[in-house]
C-alpha cells in the first residue's frame, strides 16, 4: 500500500541574522520517513526540532533545500493533495471578522465541498468542538481555546483522508485536550490517517500507534509506541514468598523492590533475570509473572534527546 | 469558483479596515468642500446668471472628477502594497493556503478582491457626482464612460504595480520601489542637461517597461464643459488592450515571485 506521507532525505536551511551578520541554521537535516494510511503517527522533539517545519514543507508554505516528499503519492504542496489533507496550525490565524460558521463555510468552499453539505455540517461539528452559542459571533472575542477547537472543526469539514495536526491540544483545558484524543480516536476507527506533532508526551503515549522523534533536524528514533516502550533493559518480576536474604541480595544488585497484597514487584536488569528467578524456586518462592518493565514515552523521549544515538530513521 | 471566493472574502476584509475608514472620511471631506461653490453656483443662477452657474457647476465637478481618480491611485497604491504582506504577516495565509488553492488562484483572489473595493469606490463617487450632476441640470455625454474605463484601467497598472512589488518586498519598500519606477522616465531629463543623445538611449530604455499613459488619457473624456477630444476606435482599442496586457504581465510576474516564496513572516 502506498504511504499516506512520504519523507525522502529532506533537509531544510534558513538563514537568520542581517546581511553582515548571516548565519545558516539547519532546520532538518536528511529526513526521511514514512507514515501509513490508517495510522497516528507521533512526531515528538523538543522545541526548535524542526517539527513545524516539517509540517510547513509537506503543505507546501516553504519549500526544501534538498530531497523531496510526497502526500498520496503527490508533491509536497500540490493542491489535489490539499484536497485530502485537513491542517491544524500551531498559531491560529483566522479572519477576525469572521464567524464560526462563515468561517466554516469559507474553507469548505476553498475545498470544493458541495454548498448543501457545508451547511449540513457545520452544526454538528460546531456541537462537537462545544462552540454552538459562538456559532455568530466574530472570531475576533474568541479565547486561544475556543480558536484552537475551531481549528479542530475546519480541519474535519471536508472529511479529510490525511489529519496534519501541529500541537492541537495547545491552549486546551482538560476537558478540551480529551474532545481532542476522543476525535483522534474517532477518527483512527474511521480509517483515517492522522500526522500529529506534539510535545505533550503524555497525548502521544494514549493515542499514536507509531513515533518518530526528531532533534535538531534529525530522525533519531523512529517505531511503535509498544515497541518503544518495551524496548527496556529490565524487567518486572512479580513474586510471592521470596525471602528476606534473597530481596536483600537483589537490592544490592540495583533492583527495585516494592511490596503490595503480599507480592513482590521486583524491577531488575534482564540479565539478572534467570539468576533471580532460580534462586526463588530453589528457596520455595512462587514466580507470578515476567513482563518488560514498562517506562513512559517521557522516559523514553528524555533518553533520545539527552544522550541516545541517533538511528536514523527509514520509515518502515 | 474558488478564486472568487478568496477574492469575496479579501473584499470583506477590506471594507473592515481602519485605513479605509479614513479614506472614507477624506473622500467625505473632498465633497463637503465643495458645497461652498455649488452654494455660490446657486446663488449665481437665481441672480440671473445662469449659464455661469452651469458653467461653475460643470467646472467643478469636473475638479472633483480628476481628485478623486487621483484619490483611486493612492487607495490602489496602498491596499495593493499591504494586503499580501499583511495576510502573510498576520498568518491568515497559512489557513488559506492549507485548503486545496493555488499559489495562483490566490494571487488572482486577492487581486479580484482589491478590484472589488476599486469598484465600489468607483460606484460611490458615481453616486455622489451623478447625484450633483443632476442637481446642477449638468449632463454629461456618452464618452464619460471611456473616462471611467480608462480611470479604472489606470488604476488598477497603479494597483497592479505596487501589488507585485508586494510580493518582493515589505509594504512601504514596495511602494517606494513603485514610486521610483514610475519616476524613472524622468532620469533621461536630469540626463538631457549633459547629454542629448545618451538621454535618449535612456529614455528609449526606461520608458519601454512604462505604461503607455497616454494610451489611457481618462482626462480628455472628464469633461462637461467642452468636447472630448474624438479618437477613432481603432486608438480606444489598442488603449484598452494595452492596459489589459499590461495588467496581465504585471499579474504573471507577481505569481513568478510569488509561487516559490515562503508564505512564513520573515524574522
Amino acid at each position: 500500500m502506498a504511504a499516506a506521507l512520504h519523507f525522502e532525505e529532506v533537509s531544510k536551511t534558513y538563514v537568520s541574522g542581517r546581511l553582515w551578520r548571516r548565519a545558516r541554521v539547519a532546520a532538518l537535516d536528511g529526513l526521511s520517513f514514512e507514515v501509513h494510511p490508517g495510522e497516528i503517527f507521533g512526531f515528538l522533539g523538543p522545541n526548535g526540532a524542526g517539527k513545524t517545519t516539517a509540517l510547513h514543507l509537506l503543505m507546501g508554505f516553504i519549500f526544501p533545500d534538498r530531497g523531496r516528499g510526497s502526500v498520496f503519492d503527490f508533491p509536497f504542496g500540490d493542491t489535489r493533495a490539499r484536497l485530502r489533507i485537513g491542517f491544524l496550525p500551531e498559531n491560529l490565524a483566522f479572519y477576525r471578522f469572521l464567524s464560526p460558521v462563515q468561517l466554516l463555510r469559507y474553507f469548505g468552499r476553498l475545498n470544493d465541498v458541495p454548498a448543501a453539505v457545508i451547511e449540513s455540517r457545520i452544526p454538528p461539528l460546531l456541537e462537537q468542538v462545544k462552540l454552538t452559542e459562538a456559532a455568530r459571533r466574530p472570531l475576533g472575542g474568541f479565547s486561544r481555546g475556543m480558536l484552537q477547537r475551531l481549528g479542530l472543526a475546519q480541519v474535519l469539514l471536508h472529511d479529510p483522508d490525511l489529519l496534519v495536526l501541529d500541537e492541537p491540544t495547545s491552549g486546551l483545558d482538560p476537558l478540551g485536550r480529551r474532545l481532542v484524543r476522543e476525535i483522534l480516536l474517532e477518527l483512527k476507527g474511521r480509517g483515517k490517517t492522522v500526522f500529529l506533532s506534539s510535545h505533550l508526551l503524555s497525548e502521544i503515549e494514549m493515542v499514536c500507534d507509531r513515533v518518530g522523534v526528531l532533534d535538531r533536524g534529525c530522525l533519531r528514533r523512529i517505531g511503535s509506541v509498544r515497541e518503544m516502550l518495551e524496548a527496556s533493559e529490565r524487567v518486572e518480576l512479580t513474586a510471592r514468598g521470596a525471602t528476606a536474604g534473597l530481596l536483600d541480595a537483589l537490592r544490592q544488585q540495583g533492583a527495585d523492590i516494592s511490596d503490595r497484597d503480599g507480592l513482590h514487584r521486583i524491577v531488575l536488569d534482564r540479565s539478572q533475570q534467570r539468576a533471580a528467578i532460580e534462586q526463588l524456586w530453589a528457596e520455595g518462592g512462587e514466580l507470578i509473572s515476567v513482563v518488560p518493565a514498562r517506562s513512559t514515552i517521557e522516559d523514553f523521549f528524555l533518553e533520545v534527546v539527552e544522550g541516545g544515538p541517533a538511528t536514523g530513521g527509514d520509515g518502515q | 469558483m474558488r478564486i472568487w471566493w478568496v477574492g469575496v472574502n479579501t473584499f470583506r476584509g477590506l471594507l473592515r479596515s481602519r485605513a479605509l475608514l479614513a479614506f472614507f472620511f477624506l473622500v467625505l471631506f473632498t465633497l463637503l468642500s465643495a458645497l461652498g461653490v455649488f452654494y455660490f453656483a446657486d446663488q449665481l443662477s437665481e441672480a440671473g446668471a445662469a449659464e455661469q452657474a452651469r458653467l461653475l457647476f460643470a467646472q467643478r465637478i469636473e475638479g472633483m472628477l480628476e481628485t478623486f481618480v487621483v484619490y483611486g491611485y493612492f487607495l490602489a497604491a496602498l491596499a495593493g502594497a499591504y494586503l499580501l504582506p499583511g495576510e502573510i504577516k498576520s498568518g491568515t495565509i497559512v489557513p488559506t493556503l492549507g485548503r486545496a488553492v493555488s499559489r495562483g488562484q490566490y494571487l488572482l483572489g486577492l487581486f479580484l478582491g482589491l478590484n472589488l473595493l476599486l469598484a465600489t469606490y468607483a460606484g460611490l463617487v458615481a453616486v455622489m457626482l451623478g447625484g450633483l450632476m443632476v442637481l446642477g441640470q449638468v449632463w454629461p455625454g456618452p464618452e464619460m464612460l471611456l473616462g471611467v474605463l480608462y480611470a479604472l484601467l489606470a488604476v488598477n497598472i497603479v494597483l497592479g504595480l505596487s501589488f507585485f512589488f508586494s510580493t518582493v518586498f515589505p509594504p512601504l519598500v514596495a511602494l517606494a520601489a513603485m514610486l521610483t519606477f514610475l519616476a524613472l522616465p524622468g532620469l533621461t531629463d536630469a540626463v538631457r542637461l549633459y547629454s542629448q543623445e545618451w538621454a535618449d538611449r535612456l529614455k528609449s530604455v526606461l520608458t519601454y517597461p512604462q505604461p503607455a499613459w497616454d494610451l489611457l488619457d481618462y482626462g480628455d473624456y472628464f469633461v462637461l464643459t467642452r468636447s472630448a477630444i474624438e479618437r477613432p476606435w481603432s486608438s480606444h482599442l489598442l488603449g484598452i488592450a494595452h492596459g489589459l496586457d499590461y495588467l496581465a504581465v504585471l499579474l504573471l510576474l507577481a505569481y513568478l515571485v510569488f509561487r516559490r516564496r515562503s508564505l512564513l513572516p520573515q524574522n
